[in-house]
């Protein structure tokens, strides 16, 4: 049982770096709760905040009902991955994986269990009394793991663990981090750059930008409903398409004049309501739409916004065609077979149902 | 095939640049044959001899060949003895208070404060002095008369240089402020190797303070601290600069081993006598600094 909780927690470096701005966050118990983020956007450093390893310049940090935020990282419960491993280079894996559980005097005979029983699980017991310049990346990754799994903290804290194996390598460790996950029964807390990874490991994932968090919700409604710009384009591969447009009140009923040819498009019911009840009648809007959900015709077709092929993407499975549509590029998602010539006269049109509008000023979504 | 043989052997071209770097080197080379190769063999045949550099040589009649003569006698000496173990309490005390002062000194100048680069620069001077000026230095320091040494200490009128039975671990102290520094500069380099992220993972581990030095800090600065420990224990081996300058040649000066080979040498002027104790000194330090260098490889292993 192992709940964690920040309250409006600052760390600021200096004088002028604020890493992370008045953050507010749960971590329920028994959570895989991914941080992701580009570089540079706080996520590392609020995972280091909640260890111990750096203290927060304000607010609180709650680890199962507690305040911790005064506590070193070694008086709260909580276990470490670092992305670079930082095995104890002289000790072997044996030692690497003893080592927490002999600073808290555990007897000998109960560490050597612990340690081998461990070790079985993550398939490392054949390199037991090998050292870490001998081990390949990934086994090094694993006795990380091991050292921080073997004493069974509250929380796990993991930092880009699998960032720096190669790809096929990747996928597979994925896969394993979440049954470890599962098994251990802990709160863990992720930290990754790679929204393929938070989309497919973390049961909910928080996405930062700037020291600010911008959403916090598990992995498909983050993809569906994006709370703003940041989290529409910085989600899915390629991100969310944008179209700037200005609502606008007609005798049919409300519609969407699109930027830059002012052709109509034709909204459902739902997004009509929205737009009325939101007062966005003639605001500019910037509407956002996932590849899949773009609808591509090679024949002219009555509401439908004209445009022209600009690149093809093979991505093997489908296709990625790259449409201009005045200077903008909409990316729509087609199957593989299609591989229309460049410059071609493409006809587009969206899912109504799936499109999610934004205020072009606050780049915040005006749905709910 | 043939046009490359030409090159090497018909047209013998001194700027080549192999050829250049030839020149460059030879006057070393010879330099160092004459001055420290010959010498160097040239002892070890008259350390087989009985000749003396004062007497008058005629080619063929002295030196006279005597085989082991000055070993046998020099390990048959007594007096030999207690020579070797003052020497050996002289290179344990001394290396090993520099060894912990100087490893001391390093991790307090881990610390980030105000002065830090002014305070390790300050702690390096005395290495840069020459030993016999720092005897010299400390005799005036250290005199019974009217030296600061016992003045602000309030120790009264003890003679540090000339009294037999302690002079020897005056010349420790000395040697101790003289060559901190360096294991001190050596332990800095090791420490400022330790990868943060280390620690942080000890931290987060739970270990001590002391599980933290003990695991981390000293098995990655080890191999350092080893270079360290082998220069200090040759040089210390061979002290003979610095007491010369603390105490002088006088009787009351600490029989060390490199003192004693002085006085068989240019004052006895027993000169294959001396050549037998510079060839044991040497095997001695061979010996020492071979273990401490395997050691050394295994660290680096």
């Amino acid at each position: 049982m192992a709940e964690v909780e920040l309250q409006n927690l600052v760390k600021q470096f200096g004088k002028d770096v604020v890493a992370v701005k008045n953050l507010n966050m749960t971590v329920k118990n028994k959570e895989f709760l991914v941080l992701l983020g580009p570089s540079g956007c706080g996520k590392t450093t609020t995972l280091r905040s909640i260890s111990g390893l750096e203290i927060p310049t304000k607010g609180k940090i709650i680890l199962d009902g507690k305040d911790v935020t005064r506590l070193r990282a070694s008086q709260r419960d909580i276990a470490f991955v670092f992305q670079l491993y930082a095995l104890y280079p002289h000790m072997t894996t044996y030692k690497n994986m003893a080592f927490p559980l002999k600073t808290q005097k555990m007897p000998k005979n109960k560490i050597d269990e612990e340690v081998r029983k461990t070790a079985k699980m993550l398939q490392i017991d054949h390199i037991l009394d090998r050292k870490p310049k001998h081990l390949a990346g990934g086994d090094m990754q694993r006795v990380a793991l091991g050292r921080a799994l073997v004493r069974r903290p509250k929380v796990f804290l993991l930092d880009e663990p699998i960032g720096t194996l190669d790809a096929a390598f990747r996928e597979e460790m994925r896969t394993e981090l979440k049954k470890l996950h599962v098994d251990a029964g802990a709160t863990s807390i992720y930290v990754t750059h790679d929204q393929v990874e938070a989309m497919s490991m973390g049961d909910r994932i928080a996405v930062m930008n700037q020291g600010v968090l911008q959403q916090i919700d598990v992995p498909h409604e983050i993809y569906a409903n994006p709370v703003n710009l940041f989290v529409a384009n910085f989600i899915g591969s390629p991100g969310m398409n944008f179209v700037n447009c200005t609502a606008a009140k007609g005798d049919e009923g409300t519609f969407l004049v699109m930027e830059p040819d002012g052709a109509k498009l034709e909204i459902s019911n739902k997004l009509k309501q929205t737009i009325v009840d939101g007062g966005e009648v003639d605001r500019q809007l910037v509407l956002g739409v996932r590849p899949e959900d773009v609808k591509v015709s090679f024949e002219k077709k009555e509401g439908y916004l004209e445009t022209s092929v600009f690149v093809v993407e093979t991505m093997g499975s489908f296709n990625i065609v790259d449409l201009k549509y005045g200077e903008t590029i909409v990316k729509a998602r087609v199957p593989a077979s299609v591989r229309p010539e460049l410059e071609k006269r493409a006809y587009i049109n969206f899912d109504m149902d799936r499109v999610r509008l934004f205020d072009k000023e606050t780049e915040n979504t005006i749905m709910n | 095939m043939n046009s490359t043989k030409n090159l090497n052997t018909v047209n013998f071209n001194p700027m080549r640049d192999v050829n250049l770097v030839r020149w460059f080197v030879m006057p070393t080379i010879i330099l160092l044959i004459a001055i420290n190769i010959f010498p160097l063999l040239w002892s070890l045949i008259l350390s087989f001899t009985q000749y003396s550099a004062k007497m008058r040589t005629e080619w063929g009649v002295n030196p006279e060949a005597i085989g082991v003569g000055n070993y046998l006698r020099l390990l048959g000496d007594p007096d030999i003895w207690t020579k070797f173990i003052t020497t050996g309490k002289y290179v344990i005390m001394s290396v090993g208070g520099e060894m912990v002062l100087g490893f001391g000194l390093a991790l307090l100048l881990q610390t980030k404060f105000k002065g830090r680069e002014l305070i390790s620069t300050l702690l390096v001077l005395p290495m840069t002095m020459s030993p016999v000026i720092v005897g010299l230095m400390w005799k005036l320091f250290m005199d019974p008369n009217w030296g600061m040494f016992n003045y602000v200490l309030g120790l009264g009128r003890i003679d540090w240089a000339q009294n037999p039975d302690i002079n020897l671990y005056s010349i420790v102290i000395v040697d101790i402020w003289m060559w901190t520094p360096f294991v001190m500069l050596l332990s800095m380099a090791g420490l400022s190797a330790v990868p943060k992220s280390l620690y942080e993972a000890a931290e987060v581990d739970r270990a001590s303070w002391w599980s933290k030095f003990i695991n981390i800090t000293l098995p990655t600065c080890y191999p350092l601290l080893l270079i360290a420990l082998i220069f200090r224990v040759m040089e210390a081996f061979k002290i003979f600069d610095l007491p010369m300058g603390f105490v002088g040649r006088g009787t009351s000066a600490p029989p060390l081993l490199a003192t004693q080979l002085y006085t068989e040498t240019f004052l006895t002027w027993k000169t294959s006598y001396g050549a037998a104790l510079g060839y044991i000194m040497l095997i001695i330090i061979i010996a020492i600094t071979s273990v401490l260098i395997k050691y050394l490889n295994q660290a680096k292993q």
